[in-house]
């Protein structure tokens, strides 16, 4: 009897223990997504981490070896060859082979049509199980990095239906998909076979909260251990009750475009001018509460793609004073408004209120320019009432944020914002500004797919732009999250590629 | 008599179906922005999604049409009980309200049990006993929670209920238990209008003829009230509470956005922002259904409860 007992006692205890070390972390975030389709609509699946792509991106922004080991390119730029990881096997256990990941992009390609259409794709074969080849029309450097939206991610043919509907989605990732309620959460579980690093905590529930005030109630009242993207003051608060606040600038830029076609902004000097009149400390420390990184160039200091040689602007009136007079802005009667022929130096700033801190940032730039003598009217419309300001030309300094890495990769950026092509018709980069030199070193880029190469000639691109000043950067957003203490190795990604949930311990 | 109301109500529904999805659908093709450009920012999570894809989604829409003609196209299909599907998550429309509606539902009727039986007491006793205690401290209160607004509410419902006592959830949908601090917030200025009518009524029928009379005849306080007072004094506040119920259904945005509640305001709201146009008329035609049927349940409880309107009828 008493054997019998301790049996069941001992019965008890064990599995009283095992209840007790599962261990689920709770995180939050605002963004829901709209289907379960990874190839729809993808991103969170792959922040979760329950499914992955061919190639991945590190913390430079940089692409790296992920489900393909590595990939070799033909002369003509035209043959991209990748070799497949060996004894990856997807949740299911189907095998991860090139046939799978065949199938699985074919069908990424078609369904997220808006994504990929870009890329001259004339065929994709899987000559042997571990051996992918994509071959294109056209030569296409930024394909690696199309190859890492979570859109192109593997799927296991177990997860669709009859009709080739995702019914779950079974990636290859240190997570298991369980369960989905729309505008609620999703569940993921451990994968125990992953290929990699398994992950530390068992269970990870993310919920979808949308006001971020709710978030911080959850944190305090120990609902969740994660808290995403939290506004700066509410961060500020967190900090003093002893969470951890992480940060981290990512490729999202606030800047201004001039309005390089009429006056006074067709002048290089008084556009020069302005650079020097902002001061960027001050609008980081006064409207963005010190979260933030000022910029000098197009992207942060911290990215691969960045030209880390380029100057900032340094706040400088006399400079920016100079400058103006030698583009013949002078105050002739004094009456504090720099003049030429007779007419006052008034200009328009159009920006929209979607991105909160923009206008009190408008503000402060207005504040800024009147101590070089420049008068600003603001027009704060809604983003569509504003861009066809912008589209028609009527402005003369349009302020914004600028999400620069849709891709992981320049090429585009510099085509839509940079290039003639992209400048001289509707869209959101520099306006009606073109330079010889920037065409050519980014058509350059294009053709090769040597990744140290196409870095020179965009960092040359990112020097001329700064010295020409069709645009001036002003800061670069940041990502804020809290963690309550106890949670270990989390980080944010500069390109919000990953959340890392694999490496999270809660201790 | 109840079967003409229902009938006429039913007749008017069609009007209001067709004048608010009339005047919505131009609203939003009206507004600047192409839909096609923002439903793709909004399902690539970039401001500037990729021209070509603008234009072929722009050609999906049927956006080239004048919207006059678009509008025709949607309004043949929702007559042969097609309502159109999302551009945003690709299901249904009717399956998207189907999974808000419940949610709305819930949060709305709570919101009317605690208001009607926290406002109504209260108010009778603030009648009965004017400018007594309990009136003094209700009329303070009600002035401050008329005065402040929803979302700061909600930020101490969730601080008092959720962290310090820490006895309910402060955010999502689950069970029940879920709805209790968001209900509480709604029903938080509701009550403090229901409690002041539900006083001036009580106060306005007391000195009623009819009431002397009863009196007169030797019938207790007590008898007057339960009997003859109370059931006059209601009619007013189930008319404002009915009508409230209607505009909950509308008017709990904010709240189901802080609450994290999937209901049909955050529904309507995320469509209207990605100007996901099936979705927006779904549930604006949901809206006129419910308004108009309340306003039919209102009437007939109106008419059991007031002889005068039954007459009036006949």
């Amino acid at each position: 009897m008493i054997l019998l007992a301790l049996v069941v006692m001992g019965a008890g205890c064990t599995e009283k223990e095992e209840q007790k070390e599962l261990q689920t972390l709770t995180i939050s975030g605002q963004w829901s997504p709209n289907t379960i389709d990874t190839h729809l609509s993808g991103y969170i699946s792959q922040r979760l981490g329950y499914v992955e792509t061919l190639v991945g991106v590190n913390y430079e922004g940089k692409i790296i070896p992920n489900l393909a080991k590595s990939w070799e390119v033909s002369s003509d730029g035209k043959d991209w060859t990748f070799s497949l990881r060996e004894n990856v096997r997807f949740h299911d256990g189907t095998p991860f082979t090139a046939g799978t990941m065949k199938a699985s992009l074919e069908r990424s390609f078609a369904k997220s049509e808006p994504i990929f259409g870009k890329i001259p794709v004339s065929s994709i074969e899987a000559p042997d199980d571990l051996t992918l080849k994509i071959s294109l029309n056209s030569t296409f450097p930024a394909l690696p990095a199309y190859l890492s939206k979570a859109e192109s991610a593997a799927l296991s043919p177990g997860s669709y239906d009859e009709k080739g509907n995702v019914v779950k989605p079974i990636g290859t990732g240190p997570f298991v998909f369980e369960s989905w309620k729309p505008e609620e959460e999703i569940v993921i579980v451990k994968n125990q076979d992953y290929w990699g690093q398994t992950a530390l905590v068992d269970k990870v529930i993310y919920r979808i909260i949308p006001e971020a005030v709710t978030r911080k109630m959850l944190l305090d009242s120990k609902e969740i251990q994660i808290a995403m993207i939290l506004p700066p003051e509410i961060a500020e608060g967190l900090k003093k009750d002893g969470y951890t606040v992480l940060q981290q600038p990512i490729a999202r830029v606030r800047m201004m475009g001039f309005n390089t076609e009429k006056a006074p902004f067709d002048d290089m000097r008084v556009r020069q001018a302005v650079n020097y009149a902002i001061d960027r400390e001050e609008i980081l420390t006064y409207v963005l509460h010190g979260y933030g990184t000022t910029a000098a160039g197009l992207f942060p200091q911290d990215f691969y793609w960045a030209n880390k040689e380029i100057a900032p602007y340094a706040h400088d009136i006399e400079k920016a004073k100079a400058l103006l007079g030698d583009a013949g802005w002078i105050d002739t009667d004094g009456d504090g408004v720099l003049d030429r022929e007779g007419k006052p130096l008034k200009i328009t700033l159009v920006t929209y209120p979607e991105r909160a801190e923009l206008p009190p940032i408008a503000e402060v730039l207005q504040q800024q320019f009147k101590e070089v003598g420049i008068e600003t009217e603001l027009k704060v419309l809604n983003t569509d009432a504003a861009n066809s300001l912008r589209n028609k030309g009527e402005f003369d300094i349009f302020l914004l944020g600028r999400g620069l890495l849709f891709t992981p990769d320049p090429h585009e950026i510099m085509m839509t914002d940079y290039h003639s092509s992209g400048t001289s018709i509707d869209g959101w980069g520099a306006y009606r500004w073109h330079n010889d030199r920037v065409d050519e070193l980014i058509e350059q880029a294009r053709e090769t797919s040597d990744i140290a190469v196409r870095k020179k000639l965009y960092d040359e691109v990112q020097a001329i732009v700064v010295e020409e000043a069709p645009v001036a950067y002003l800061n670069y957003y940041v990502n804020i999250d809290v963690t309550s203490s106890n949670i270990q190795g989390y980080r944010l990604h500069p390109t919000e590629y990953s959340l890392n949930l694999e490496s999270v311990s809660i201790t | 008599m109840t079967q003409r109301i229902v009938l006429n109500r039913l007749f008017q529904l069609a009007y209001v179906m067709f004048g608010i999805s009339l005047i919505t659908f131009a609203v939003i093709s009206l507004s600047p922005g192409d839909p096609a450009e923002i439903t793709l920012r909004a399902t690539l999570g970039t401001e500037s999604p990729p021209k070509e894809a603008v234009a072929k989604l722009h050609e999906e829409m049927g956006l080239d049409d004048p919207w006059h003609i678009s509008y025709l196209k949607w309004a043949s299909r929702v007559v042969h009980g097609d309502l159109g599907y999302s551009y945003q998550t690709k299901r249904s429309t009717m399956e998207e309200i189907r999974n808000a509606l419940p949610v709305t539902f819930t949060l709305s009727v709570l919101t009317m049990l605690v208001s009607a039986s926290t406002a109504i007491p209260l108010g009778i006793i603030s009648a009965l006993r004017q400018n007594g205690p309990v009136d003094h401290i209700c009329r303070f209160a009600s002035v401050i929670s008329l005065s402040s607004p929803d979302f700061f509410v909600a930020i101490i419902f969730m601080l008092v209920g959720g962290v310090y006592l820490g006895i309910f959830p402060i955010a999502g949908a689950g069970g029940i238990k879920y709805f209790i601090l968001p209900s509480l917030t709604l029903s938080v200025g509701l009550t403090a209008i229901t409690m002041r009518i539900m006083r001036t009524s009580m106060v306005e029928t007391l000195e009623q003829d009819y009431i002397r009379t009863a009196r007169a005849k030797g019938l207790s306080r007590r008898d007057v009230i339960q009997r003859h007072a109370l059931k006059n004094a209601l009619v007013p506040v189930i008319i404002y509470m009915g009508t409230q119920f209607g505009w909950l259904f509308g008017g709990v945005v904010v709240i189901e956005s802080m609450f994290a509640l999937p209901g049909i305001g955050r529904l309507l709201v995320n469509s209207v922002s990605s100007m996901d146009i099936m979705v927006v008329q779904g549930c604006m035609l949901t809206f006129a259904v419910i308004i108009v049927l309340i306003n039919l349940g209102v009437d007939i409880i109106h008419l059991y409860l007031d002889p005068a309107v039954r007459g009036q009828g006949e």
